[in-house]
């Protein structure tokens, strides 16, 4: 099992002013170099669940663990180094360029100019920025790009946390989509561990290994996307995940958590059947499938090996539950 | 104009020193203005609960006239150099701890909040990125006050502090209008100049911050 990045543990929040419980009795286990997704409404608790972590609020009661360590014990400018933090674009500071956005950290921590610039340079090139913006005032960048600065400021000393509070929140769906796509991209690459907020369903669903479900300051349901949408822990999270319908779930599910598992016996790699990655969405495969004209795909892993096969049958239970929603909505 | 040339031709040391007298008084006002406003602002602007009261306070001191502060303090601190420059500090501190409020409650939380949470330190965020986000803001209010000091210096003649309005009030008295103009139109002129300057910088602190 994979190391426990951060875990809530019996958590709540009371804001002193107004009284509101913005945590209840939180429990969550968050694995080291895995994305959870915080999916609610507004006021449902996810900012506050974030800013617990780096401690931008503390626990009213309860404790949050990084790395096997009570954060309240942990000197806190220490901890928030190590946490990167990336909200809706006006978190930039807006009167620096880009380069010195990204640098903030470094030139805390009075890295020598010729490191700097290097890192300025990986980072930009890590998020893909167009080097010839570097000079240039972050005001002066679209909402797409100014999320890339953002990203990479966060990224910038190598943090094993990031803390993305809806993020593309405020970005057209075109470039949304990319850089979502950018974002799992690269967090395969670099493992990092990433707590999303959204109160987009889809993004939650189609980020998040975990997705963590928020109502009134509780966890409703915390699971995969497979489980979120086919076995929803109460009628809360059926409701709240039902107003996507079944081409949504398709774009969520990944091929291995609806495929029929193989026996040992049963991969042939010759096989003539069609292959799919196991990483691929339900979308794609059935696309796949019906090009293909057969009844079946053979899904393989990273390295090519069968690990599992994909019919038709395979979306029945997908289907089966939204059809159910469209008979109750 | 010619008399008041004449008359500084003629008297140059009383004219230098009248004027250097009023500098003085000014620089010292301001600085202790400085002094006042920098903690109040801070505090006015980061305390919730402070913000109102001390934005009423200053709108209530702002209302009354400068002359006014000078006669209820003669009684209280006597004639001199001293209670000008107390009286001066009441009169004109308010536009500078307005916008000092008003300056770093304009900065966006979220970017207060994006340096906090990567671990900048208060003074930190504030040196770095509260300042200079608020600068156009304090700018305007110090512009107000440095000419509000210059012009409250010229009554500050009449309790005794020296400076330019010395020359006004002889000159009044005396009818003699040259006198009175040299201390009258020099005083505006630093005014204008003091005001130009600070402009000047105020618009290069907001190009500084805005497209
Ligand atoms: N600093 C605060 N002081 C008082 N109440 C707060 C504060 N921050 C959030 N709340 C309250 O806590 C609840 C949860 O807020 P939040 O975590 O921001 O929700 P979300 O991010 O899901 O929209 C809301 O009812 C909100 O009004
Ligand atoms: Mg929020």
């Amino acid at each position: 099992m994979a190391k426990t990045a951060i875990e809530f543990i019996h958590v709540h929040k009371t804001f002193p002013g107004s009284g509101v419980e913005a945590a209840k009795d939180v429990n969550l286990r968050i694995e080291e170099g895995s994305i959870v997704t915080v999916l609610g409404t507004s006021g449902s608790g996810k900012t506050t669940l974030l800013k617990l972590i780096n401690r931008i609020y503390d626990c009213t009661q309860g404790r949050v663990e990084y790395f096997g360590k009570d954060v309240a014990t942990l000197p806190v400018v220490a901890l928030r180094r190590q946490i990167g933090y990336v909200i809706q674009q006006s978190g930039l500071f807006p009167h620096w360029t880009v380069e010195r956005n990204i640098a903030t950290l470094p030139h805390i921590l009075k890295w020598d100019k010729g490191r700097i610039d290097k890192r300025v340079d990986e980072l930009m090139a890590l998020v893909r920025l167009d080097p010839e913006c570097r000079m240039r005032s972050v005001r002066k960048l679209s909402g797409g790009q100014q999320q890339r600065v953002g990203l990479a400021r966060a990224l910038a000393v190598n943090p094993s946390v990031i803390l993305m509070d809806e993020p593309f929140g405020a970005i057209d769906a075109i470039t949304r989509e990319e850089l979502q796509d950018e974002l799992l991209a690269l967090q395969t690459r670099l493992k990092i561990t990433i707590v999303f907020v959204t109160h987009s369903i889809r993004e939650a669903l189609k980020l998040g290994h975990k997705i963590v479900v928020m109502d009134k300051g509780e966890i409703r349901q915390a699971d995969t996307a497979y489980n979120i949408l086919l076995k929803p822990a109460n009628e809360f999270v059926r409701r709240f995940v039902s107003s996507d319908d079944f081409y949504e779930a398709l774009r969520a599910l990944r091929v291995s958590e609806c495929m029929d598992d193989l026996g040992r016996a049963g991969g042939d790699p010759r096989s003539s059947a069609p292959k799919i990655d196991r990483d691929a969405t339900m979308g794609d495969a059935l696309q796949t499938l019906i090009r293909s004209g057969q009844s079946r795909l053979m899904v393989i892993d990273a390295e090519g090996g069968p690990v599992g096969e994909l019919t038709f049958d395979s979306y029945r239970g997908v289907a089966a539950r939204s059809e159910k929603d469209c008979g109750t909505a | 104009m010619p008399e008041a040339l004449a008359y500084i031709e003629s008297h140059r040391e009383q004219y230098v020193d009248a004027l250097l007298a009023h500098l003085t008084i000014d620089a010292i006002s301001l600085l202790i203005c400085v002094a006042v406003a920098a903690p109040l602002g801070y505090l006015g602007a980061k305390c919730g609960r402070l913000t109102l009261p001390l934005q009423n306070v200053t709108g209530m001191i702002r209302i009354i006239p400068g002359i006014a502060i000078f006669l209820v303090l003669i009684p209280i601190t006597g004639l001199g150099q001293t209670p000008a420059i107390i009286a001066l500090v009441i009169m004109s501190v308010p536009p500078l701890l307005m916008s000092a409020i008003a300056g770093l409650r304009s900065v966006a939380p979220s970017v207060v909040e994006s340096a906090a949470a990567m671990g900048m330190g208060r003074l930190q965020t504030l040196i770095e990125v509260e300042l200079p986000l608020a600068l156009p803001t304090l700018l305007d209010g110090l512009r107000i006050t440095t000419v509000s000091l210059i012009a409250g210096t010229t009554i500050a003649a009449y309790v005794g502090a020296g400076g330019l309005g010395t020359l006004i009030v002889s000159g009044l008295s005396q009818n003699k209008q040259g006198v009175m103009l040299a201390g009258a139109l020099t005083a505006a002129a630093i005014a204008i100049a003091a005001d130009a300057f600070i402009a000047a910088m105020r618009r290069r602190a907001l190009r500084k911050i805005s497209a």
